[in-house]
């Protein structure tokens, strides 16, 4: 048996209600890790082509991470895979908390869900056993009440639970899977799957150790991590960082981002730091990707400044074997129950997006979504599509039911998504995503629809940082801001590891970033490799953003595993997981192409005022030199059989 | 690997009661079994079976340790060096380590402690699994007064 890795991954057949165990031979964790590059694999074989996304062939997966469990750090994090029904090819979703050890210590790194339960059922598994349990009286329950409840029933012992809430049940097309307390694991839609399945809830209690193989070396090393974790400088306040925003605008310049000063601000604020200054610089889209800073100014943005969301925090959240806990627990408020504190994506999608600067609404629009275990990124982006169309009367107070939509109108927002939620009249038409609602609406809306290949746009505007462009459009998983952008690579320093690929220069100018250049196209396709290798490994992208000097991502992975591979080896195997997500969807008829986002969000035409004004991202030509990148056909996007070939791909796997 | 009940055990009950992961099997007054495949050498069974009837993952016999005079180690935390990272909270078969925390806004660190100290079975795998070594594992009869007082956790004695 290998280190690092259980082994086996556990299967359970919702139809006949059958659980076993398969053995993984240490050779396959060599090819594709764990993780995201396991669950790519089987699903690739075992998913026949054509299978409806909420029917019975769909296969859920959950798993964790190569890495979690081996005293690395930043490596608590799990991934729930699938066939998207949003976008109709590969999904995934990654999230932190608990849950990720909790897979492994149940002796498995994975565990995959086939057919649809008879009745709602959820999983237990504890102490070396697994059962299907029935779960109607969880069915209905918000996914903070599902846990506590499953929780009480453990009776005190370290349960950790993955549950859906209604909106996963009714099958919303937006739906993601919670862990922890409402912490989401968002995007693709997954929750819709897990509903299919009636698969209320995972809730796992094992006490497996997780075998190492030089536990010393990997403490060492996480040791010097945990030196630059812990380096705690006066650092600036918030609307400080709101000025050096609008002056990073306003310089002709641009520096590169040093994954340092990112730390200090995850570290103070979490991801909330980001709520001025990416508003500033021209990073968060306003106003559904067509106002800009100028719409929503420090005077607006200012109503959700970090501090707002901060001062109320009575304890940092750190996800599993994470030394910064860039979360945080809040008090109770006037609009909300306590819990997790706001992410700057939230905050933005359900904010800014919306020109909505009233907090209160969005913590409690944060919370109720949360707790129906809808992703709020899908949800201010379906929000602001839907607002643009009332605004254009392709939506009337008729359609609304009543409801104003008014941009930055917050008593609507917060009623149109509690009809959303419970899918009732508009929130029905408007449940499944923002592309879906275009084409019941017909009349062109899909027009104002800001999506990529069905999948909602995260808060990053690809007229600031092309790079986000480009990943939007050119991902298995399109639309996702967590694989890539030219800040990215900055941070991430892999050229200090891997000689083969381009470093950055310290200053230049802002124009350089819209052209379309080799080096970039590199740092863009090394950047989706290395993502792999993190969600492969249970990684965080936060810790990523240290560098690769400063988060020994390769050294702890030798030291887990006992192999001995170069950096290089291991982007070679994200390269692999790329194309096999890359293969799946072509498997499963979906064109690379038709993922390219809304061109207003590329700039096409471009913006006349604010921080993006002028600006265009030659998206095209980006995209046919990344897929030739990989190998894969550049006017197609498909991977051919000489490339599948290659990485010991299945060129035609069963059906 | 896995622990192993030599044909010494007379049946009593007491590793099947503390094994953290229920892979002992066996009726009373009867040989016990330990699931080989399920056992997790935490090496509860060995420190407290009183006929000296297990061996350890290495073959070699278990010494019985005496529980009821303190002599079971238990995990002291170093809260400058622990980074709040709960790798020790999950590490912990028996589930007795919780997270701590001051409702002062000043102070927003969360400290692992001993939550449930009468189900802790000595097993170390919190000091083991601690990245950053802040765990120290001490028989509670050879604590001073002060690290006595730490096993309830960095608020108890400004209470
Ligand atoms: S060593 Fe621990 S897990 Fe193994 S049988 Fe003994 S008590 Fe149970
Ligand atoms: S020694 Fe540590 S890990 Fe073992 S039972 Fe006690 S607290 Fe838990
Ligand atoms: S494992 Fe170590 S650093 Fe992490 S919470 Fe426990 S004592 Fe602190």
């Amino acid at each position: 048996m290998g280190h690092a890795s259980m082994g086996k991954i556990m299967w359970v057949d919702l139809g006949r209600g059958t659980i076993k165990i398969e053995s993984i031979p240490d050779t396959l964790y060599q090819k594709v890790l764990s993780g995201v590059g396991l669950a790519a694999h089987l699903l690739y074989e075992r998913i026949p082509s054509g299978a409806d996304p909420l029917g019975p062939d769909n296969i859920l997966g959950f798993v964790s991470g190569l890495l979690t469990g081996t005293g690395s750090l930043f490596t608590g994090r799990w991934m729930v895979t699938g066939k998207s029904p949003l976008t109709g090819g590969w999904g995934d979703a990654n999230c932190g908390g608990n849950f990720s050890p909790a897979i492994k210590r149940c002796g498995v790194d994975g565990i995959f869900f086939t057919g649809i339960s008879p009745r709602p059922v959820y999983l237990w598994a504890d102490k070396g056993r697994a059962e299907l349990r029935d779960a109607t009286e969880l069915w209905g329950r918000d996914t903070v009440e599902t846990e506590e409840i499953l929780k009480q029933q453990a009776d005190g012992r370290g349960l950790r639970v993955a549950c859906i809430g209604p909106a996963g049940e009714k099958q919303s097309l937006i739906a993601g899977v919670a862990n922890d307390g409402g912490r989401m694991a968002a995007r693709s839609g997954l929750g819709a799957v897990m509903g299919s399945k009636r698969l209320k809830a995972v809730a796992l209690s094992g006490g497996q150790r997780i075998p190492v193989h030089d536990r010393e070396t990997i403490k060492t090393l996480s040791q010097q991590c945990n030196e630059a974790v812990q380096f705690h400088p006066p650092f600036l306040n918030g609307i400080m960082m709101a000025y050096t925003g609008t002056l990073m605008r306003l310089l002709p310049m641009q520096m590169a981002f040093d994954g340092m000063l990112y730390k200090l601000m995850l570290d103070k604020y979490g991801t909330a730091s980001l709520n001025q200054i990416m508003v500033e610089v021209g990073d968060t889209p306003i106003k559904n990707w067509k106002g800009s800073n100028e719409d929503f100014d420090r005077d607006r943005s200012v109503n959700l400044s970090p501090e707002i969301f901060t001062d109320t925090m009575v304890v940092k959240y750190h996800c599993y074997s994470c030394p910064l806990g860039c979360g945080g627990l809040m008090a109770k408020n006037s609009a909300w129950s306590g819990g997790h504190k706001p992410e700057y994506e939230s905050v933005m999608a359900l904010g800014g997006l919306l020109l909505n600067d009233d907090a209160e609404s969005i913590y409690t629009l944060n919370d109720m979504l949360n707790r129906a275990g809808m992703d709020t990124i899908s949800a201010g982006g379906t929000v602001a599509f839907a607002m643009e169309c009332y605004e254009k009367g392709l939506l009337t107070r008729d359609d609304t039911g009543g409801l104003e939509l008014t941009w930055g109108n917050s008593a609507a927002i917060v009623q149109l998504v509690e009809k959303m939620i419970r899918r009732e009249g508009i929130g029905d038409l408007l449940a499944d995503g923002s592309r879906a609602a275009a084409g019941r609406i017909g009349r062109q809306a899909d027009r104002l629809a800001m999506h990529a290949g069905g999948q909602e746009l995260g808060m990053h505007d690809g007229r600031y940082d092309p790079g986000f462009a480009l990943h939007y459009c050119v991902e298995p998983t399109p639309g996702r801001h967590t694989i890539g952008s030219q800040m990215y690579y900055e941070m991430f320093r892999l050229w200090e590891r891997v000689p083969e690929l381009p470093d950055v220069s310290l200053v230049y100018t802002k124009g350089s970033k819209y052209e379309s250049e080799d080096d970039k196209i590199s740092a863009a396709a090394a950047c989706s490799r290395f993502m792999n290798v993190l969600n492969g490994t249970g990684t965080c992208l936060f810790g990523a953003f240290l560098g690769v000097e400063r988060l020994p991502l390769f050294e702890w992975l030798n030291a887990a595993t006992g192999w001995d591979r170069s950096p290089a080896d291991y982007m070679a195997i994200g390269e692999r997981i790329q194309t096999l997500k890359q293969a799946f969807n072509v498997k499963h008829g979906v064109d690379p192409k038709s993922f390219k986002a809304n061109p207003r969000t590329l700039g096409i035409p471009p913006q006349t005022a604010g921080a993006n004004a002028g600006r265009s991202v030659a998206v095209d030509a980006m995209m046919r030199a990344y897929w030739q990148r990989f190998g894969w056909d550049p006017a197609t996007g498909k991977p051919g059989e000489a490339v599948l070939k290659r990485w010991g791909i299945k060129t035609k796997p069963s059906d | 690997m896995a622990y192993k009940i030599i044909d010494r055990c007379v049946g009593c009950g007491m590793c099947r009661k503390i094994c953290p992961v229920a892979c002992i099997a066996g009726r009373p007054r009867k040989l016990h079994e330990v699931d080989r495949q399920r056992c997790i050498d935490c090496g509860a069974c060995g420190r407290i079976c009183p006929h000296g009837a297990v061996l350890d993952h290495l073959g070699r016999l278990c010494e019985r340790i005496r529980r009821r005079a303190l002599q079971w180690e238990k995990p002291l935390f170093d809260y400058e060096r622990c980074m709040s990272c709960s790798a020790c909270i999950d590490a912990c078969p028996a589930n007795c380590l919780a997270v701590t925390y001051s409702q002062d806004t000043q102070d927003r660190k969360a400290y692992p402690y001993l939550a449930d100290p009468t189900a802790c079975i000595a097993c170390q795998f919190c000091a083991l699994e601690c990245p950053v070594d802040a765990v120290a594992m001490k028989a509670e009869a050879d604590m001073d007064e002060t690290q006595k007082k730490s096993l309830d956790g960095p608020f108890a004695s400004s209470v």
